[in-house]
């Protein structure tokens, strides 16, 4: 297999200059090769972004360098500063003045800012252990105005802020630790446009102050607005660095992002010509979900779709534009408040008020969150696969374990599932198999509508082949496919239609023909005129056909 | 994975065992040596084997008792076998099946509950061994041969006259003095008793209104302790003194067991008796512990009821002899203890008043060295 | 228990087991292959060496005692309510839940049946069922709180435990009530009849034995059968052999044992019942199956569309009649409604369980194994009584025990992961 190019950092080149050097980085998980051969350099005080598509290994790169995946278990060297580090754990990073900022907030919502910004570093008096409050305080303060949130009092608890002042909090954080190089995963990512523009100014101040970052973004504007180089990865690989001047387009970086022939991975889709043909078999109606905890907040706000029999729908969308909250509201109601909107399955109105209803009514949701929501991890594949579809399989409530052993043994021999009997722990399969258990879990309920969230997140490239073949039969075989997906390229290569979501709506459907990663991501960044958009009514749900 | 790692597991599984075995083995005789059981039943023994069944190993009392009666017994020619319940009824139960099946002789019962015992008195009766309820009778079953005890009524009757002559009540003082009362664990019989005695005595100066009862509680239901456990009287107490002593003077407590006492002191010292304004009121114990002893000599609790437990385990072991001998023992009550089948024949002891004046007797006795009290 | 060893290898090889493969070969081969099976199910099967390690232990050290069919009889009788007890704790565990309101709720029940037996002289059998019927609401009332209001179960049983306490005395007026009838007495303390000719032995108890033999050679044959036929690998000949005479030498022996006393108690009669019976609820029953998704991923589970609710509803209700059921058993053996009964049992019933393989997660975990783990209690506490190991060193060692069994699981699972 061929190695990344090494585009920044040529062998040999020893210039000082860098303040940070990751070279040939090779990181395996069982049955996933994440990294391979990664190398990346970041130049004193400036903003380095990372770009690629989910599972490109932007998250594993950077849990290699913050010491997550401490020393020994991947491949390659790291040099901060000119020196080769060789990080236990996440600590010894900070030590070191590197600090990542996470996805998931890392704050404690009971106490209050300045416990937060120095807990695990409490500032102490004499050598009791005693937190010096009056110290913790002034420094609090100190740093609350270095991250521009001077409204807020040192005290007040973080449950009290939103999440655009959280995020600054945990910039005012890595501050008290003495950061030298900051990494921010996707932090824009639940933020609106008013407080991700603060965010990145705070970012840009404090690389003018000297803290170098790498941000990790998949809004391609903001990297254009703030980086100063750009490096892509693709598949566990370093695809290129570039630097960002006025020559750079969102374009010449998907085309690196994406930068495969995309025939190679999708199947050809074979038509479905049965005899419910064209027929709608789900068509939801003006569906709209308030956020389970701020009623006015509307995840999902009146969205109508439908899809046919045998077609494959896409939803794409950026994280937070509401597409597993549709998805989940649907199925149940498992998400939010429900507030209006109808479903109506092969032309009927029906009730998809419970889980068991859903199923009844032949509906399936497989989850974006396998793990949390998916799996039984503790329990062996056979029964993971049977367990939704188990009353099908018991005759007067008792469970035949032979057709449940039989069924088992079908689904792996069919979705290729690679593990020696179905009777092993789910929890000790790859992530791709994983997601072939989910999935067969729900094809042995027979829907009629699946549901797919993500289905190929986190997983390497070959199960990604499989799982598309797998949908494709699925759409062959007369059902119909909702795939909701934040790899353009997978639905560009697998939908009939896709729809777009942002901001709880649906801003368009486009055919597959028409759609191209420019108009889809066009749509998907279609948030109305500004942060307030979301309240209002406007142009929203643009009904499919 | 590899045959070898199984292997080394099932090794470290095998290792952990053996280390369960050793140190099962290691606890055993330290068990042995401490005198607190005689599994190995020595077959050359002349007498037989006893099964003792006592209450709890918390408490100082029976734990002496169970050594008293082991030694007893031993220098008597018997084998004994003595486990302790820990104030559970259904381990007592275990415990003396476990006796029984071991073939003991003859089984001495301090009872943790009397009225639960029927069942293993049967099986006991089945496999021809004759019980001796010791302190507490057992209730409900024929199969009880003898009683030993204290004359518990008595007990409660030394401390009601105590109370009564250290107010000068029968003096005519007129008072009013005020007095609390407690009484022990609601499951034990002889609870019943020790009230009754005292309150035979006090009866008559609480109608008279000398004595008053502030709280109201006088009924043994509301003033019983469970498992005489001296933290609940210590909140029990504390209840009192928040709810009815504002401003009032406690001048008397009723209490039938030393730890119980203890538990009444603390609460006392808590809102300041024992300061020269306010001395401690008449407190009345029992059982003669050492904390309770010292407390004595310190002045703070006033009295307590000796019941010398090694005449106890004298009594009991003599009945044994008689019983296994195929004779009769002595026995000086044959009418007071209905057990609600039979009327247990009875010995009863005479307990003793000791307070600040005469503690030396337990010295004297034996019962305590002097450098105990020390 | 040789007993339950019967019972052990049906459920033990069940999920995961059976995976020996490839024909017979020497001694070493048959080694290695037993080792391989065993390790499929090494909790349970390291909990049962356990067991037989302790009994071998302390069958020497009480020069033979221990497995007198008087002790092993009174090892049943002395442990006939906490192992009751223990299946509930464990469905209740494997569920993701935990239940401390058990020993308050079998002492009401005792309590229950002793008021209306004795003081209002109702019929034993009625009273009974009367007394499962309030163990049935009492578990209803606590499911209630926890499946449908959402309150952690810890709580709510930790207040049952406090009302159901206070409600046993209120209703017993703080004295024992007692004594029962033979017939209600018999639950815990009686034994099948004696039928037949003189032979020695007990000879109901006999015939049980074999018939007990019958139904699980039968039932070993038919399984083989089916593995083959849907051609999932089995247990390689001679492996099969050694088990089946396993399974008859054990059975042998127990029943032997138990018919040279005084034969089948009715409590074991009692629990085979439920072991059996909630055994294969558990394991074949959908409800079952709900009940370990539940315990293993509450969230996939309801999105699997697993009434959650009403399966943890069910579960509670069943340890709330399990544990009337024990209390009546307790209130026959101490042939007294007492106050205090059931002290304590909530944590034995918990400690058996997680012995016998329970996980503080949920998700894992069968019936026998609580009764395993019921009976390494069991026969610790026996044993130790017989060489008279004093109250102070008994729960030091059961502590440890108790810590080793854990312990022992956890450091299990952490070499299967890596």
């Amino acid at each position: 297999m061929a190695r990344a190019q090494r585009t920044a950092s040529e062998p040999g080149d020893d210039t000082p200059g860098y303040i940070l050097r990751m070279r040939d980085i090779t990181k395996t998980f069982p049955g996933v090769r994440a990294l391979d051969g990664v190398s990346m350099s970041v130049r004193p005080g400036e903003i380095h972004a990372i770009c690629g598509e989910n599972g490109a290994g932007k998250s594993t790169l950077m849990k290699v360098l913050s010491g997550v995946h401490p020393h020994g278990s991947y491949e390659g060297d790291i040099e901060f500063d000119g020196e080769t580090c060789a990080f236990r754990d996440i600590r010894a990073s900070e030590r070191r003045g590197i600090v990542i900022i996470h996805q998931e907030l890392a704050l404690i919502p009971q106490l209050s800012i300045a416990e937060n910004i120095f807990l695990g570093n409490e500032r102490t008096s004499g050598r009791g252990g005693f937190i010096s409050w009056s110290t913790t305080l002034r420094e609090t303060e100190r740093l609350l105005r270095r991250v521009g949130l001077t409204g807020e009092r040192p005290q007040t608890k973080i449950s009290a802020l939103g999440v655009g002042k959280q995020q600054l909090v945990e910039i005012a954080k890595a501050l008290a630790k003495e950061v030298r190089l900051l990494i921010l995963d996707e932090p824009t990512a639940a933020l609106n446009d008013e407080d991700s523009r603060k965010l990145l100014d705070l970012i840009r101040e404090l690389r003018d102050q000297g803290i170098s970052a790498i941000l990790i973004s998949h809004k391609l504007k903001e990297v254009l607005s703030v980086a100063d180089s750009v490096t892509i990865l693709r598949d566990g690989r370093t695809i290129e660095t570039l630097p960002v001047d006025g020559g750079l387009t969102e374009d010449r970086i998907i085309r690196g992002m994406v930068g495969r022939e995309l025939d190679a991975y999708y199947p050809d889709r074979v038509p479905y010509t049965g005899e419910r043909a064209g027929e709608v078999a789900l068509a939801v109606r003006d569906w709209t979900v308030a956020h389970p905890a701020d009623e006015r907040r509307k995840s999902v706000d009146s969205v109508s779709f439908e899809v046919r029999h045998g077609e494959i729908l896409g939803i794409a969308g950026l994280m937070g534009a509401g597409r597993t909250e549709l998805a989940m509201s649907l199925f149940g109601r498992s998400w939010g408040r429900y507030e209006r909107g109808t479903v109506a399955v092969d032309g009927r109105e029906v009730s998809t008020r419970t889980v068991p209803e859903a199923v009844a009514h032949g509906l399936a949701y497989v989850t974006e969150d396998r793990k949390t929501y998916g799996l039984n991890l503790i329990d062996t594949i056979s029964r993971n696969i049977s367990l939704a579809g188990l009353p099908g399989m018991a005759r007067r409530g008792v469970v035949d374990e032979h057709a449940e052993t039989r069924v088992a043994e079908r689904f792996r021999a069919s979705m290729n599932i690679k593990t020696p009997t179905v009777f092993e722990q789910v929890g000790r399969l790859s992530g791709g198999n994983q997601q072939k258990v989910v999935l067969s879990q729900w094809i042995n309920t027979g829907p009629k509508v699946l549901i797919l969230d993500e289905p190929t997140r986190g997983i390497d490239v070959g199960a990604k082949a499989e799982i598309y073949t797998v949908i494709s039969q699925l759409a062959a075989e007369g059902r119909a496919v909702v795939l909701i997906s934040s790899e353009l390229s997978e639905l560009l290569g697998l939908c009939d239609r896709i729809a777009t979501m942002a901001a709880g709506r649906l801003t368009g459907v486009l055919e597959r023909e028409q759609a191209s990663q420019e108009a889809l991501m066009r749509l998907m960044t279609r948030t109305g005129d500004g942060y307030d958009s979301a309240v209002g009514g406007g142009e929203a749900g643009e009904a499919a056909r | 994975m590899s045959r070898a790692r199984a292997a080394s597991r099932t090794t470290a599984a095998t290792g952990a065992a053996l280390a369960l075995t050793l140190l099962l083995a290691a606890c055993g005789q330290d068990a042995n040596r401490g005198g607190g059981g005689g599994g190995d039943r020595d077959p050359e023994a002349e007498g037989g084997t006893i099964g003792i069944a006592m209450p709890t190993k918390s408490s100082e009392r029976w734990v002496a008792d169970g050594d008293n009666m082991v030694r007893q017994f031993e220098e008597a020619g018997y084998d004994t076998v003595l486990q302790y319940g820990e104030n559970r009824a259904e381990n007592q139960i275990s415990q003396i099946e476990n006796m029984i099946s071991q073939r003991v002789d003859l089984l001495v019962i301090a009872a943790i509950d009397g009225t639960a015992m029927t069942n293993v008195l049967q099986q006991a009766a089945d496999a021809g061994i004759p019980v001796i309820s010791y302190d507490r009778l057992l209730m409900g079953s024929e199969h009880v041969e003898y009683y030993a005890s204290f004359d518990n009524e008595r007990v409660g009757r030394l401390q009601g006259e105590y109370i009564v002559n250290a107010l000068g009540l029968a003096d005519g003082e007129e008072g009013p003095f005020n007095i609390e009362l407690f009484a022990g664990s609601s499951d034990d019989n002889n609870t019943r008793y020790f009230f009754q005695g005292a309150l035979d005595v006090l009866q008559p100066y609480l109608d008279g209104g000398q004595l008053v009862v502030r709280s109201g509680q006088t009924s043994l239901n509301q003033i019983t302790t469970q498992r005489w456990d001296g933290g609940l009287a210590q909140s029990r107490m504390d209840d009192l003194l928040t709810a009815h002593y504002s401003g009032h003077r406690v001048d008397a407590v009723l209490s039938p067991y030393d730890g119980i006492s203890i538990g009444v002191l603390s609460s006392l010292k808590s809102v300041g008796y024992g300061s020269g304004s306010q001395p401690y009121p008449v407190i009345t114990g029992q059982d003669a512990e050492l904390a309770s002893i010292k407390s004595i000599i310190a002045g703070e609790q006033t009295m307590t009821v000796y019941k010398d437990t090694r005449e106890l385990a004298r009594q009991a072991v003599a009945m044994s002899d008689a019983l296994l001998s195929g004779g009769e023992a002595e026995v000086n009550d044959t009418e007071s203890y209905d057990n609600g089948v039979k009327v247990v024949p009875a010995y009863l002891l005479d307990p003793v008043s000791v307070d600040g004046e005469n503690y030396q007797i337990l010295v004297d006795e034996g019962y305590y060295a002097e450098s105990d009290l020390g | 228990m040789s007993g339950t060893g019967t019972t052990l290898d049906k459920a033990a090889s069940a999920p995961g087991g059976g995976s020996g493969s490839g024909p017979s070969g020497g001694p070493a081969r048959l080694a290695s292959e037993l080792l391989r099976s065993m390790r499929t199910n090494m909790r349970q099967y390291g909990m049962l060496i356990a067991l037989g390690l302790l009994v071998i232990v302390f069958q020497i050290w009480t020069g033979g005692d221990l497995l007198m069919p008087g002790n092993v009889t009174n090892i049943i009788l002395q442990n006939g309510y906490i192992l009751i007890l223990a299946i509930g704790m464990m469905i209740v565990i494997i569920n993701g839940h935990i239940d401390l309101s058990v020993g308050s709720v079998a002492a009401f029940s005792g309590a229950a049946s002793a008021v209306l037996i004795v003081n209002h002289g109702v019929p034993w059998p009625v009273a009974l069922t009367l007394s499962l019927l309030i163990g049935a609401a009492a578990g209803a009332w606590q499911g209630f709180w926890v499946a449908y209001i959402g309150i952690p179960s810890f709580i709510v049983t930790l207040a049952g435990m406090l009302l159901f306490r206070g409600a046993t005395q209120l209703l017993l007026d703080g004295q024992s009530r007692g004594p029962f009838p033979r017939g209600f007495q018999q639950m815990s303390q009686g034994y099948l009849p004696e039928v037949g000719p003189y032979t020695n032995y007990h000879n109901l108890t006999l015939l049980l034995g074999l018939l007990v033999v019958s139904v699980v050679l039968f039932q070993e044959w038919r399984k083989r059968q089916q593995q083959r036929e849907y051609e999932l690998e089995v247990l390689p000949r001679n492996l099969f052999v050694l088990k089946c005479l396993a399974i008859v030498a054990a059975t042998a022996a127990f029943t032997l044992t138990l018919a040279s006393y005084r034969g089948v108690p009715v409590v074991l009669l009692i629990l085979s019942g439920l072991l059996i019976v909630l055994g294969y609820v558990m394991r074949n029953a959908v409800l079952g199956r709900h009940v370990y998704a539940l315990g293993g991923n509450r969230a996939a589970a309801q999105l699997s569309g697993v009434k959650d609710k009403r399966v943890t509803m069910a579960v509670f209700i069943n340890m709330g009649v399990l544990a009337a059921l024990a209390g009546c058993v307790f209130a026959g053996r101490l042939n007294a409604g007492t106050p205090g009964a059931g002290q304590l049992f909530e944590l034995e019933a918990i400690a058996a369980a997680f012995i016998g393989g329970a996980s503080m997660s949920g998700g894992v975990g069968t019936v026998l194994g609580a009764v395993i783990g019921g009976l390494v209690l069991g026969v610790l506490n026996n044993g130790m009584q017989l060489v008279g190991i004093g109250p102070d060193w008994q729960q030091i060692i059961k502590g440890l025990v108790l810590l080793a069994a854990v312990g022992f699981d956890v450091w299990n699972k952490r070499r299967a992961r890596t």
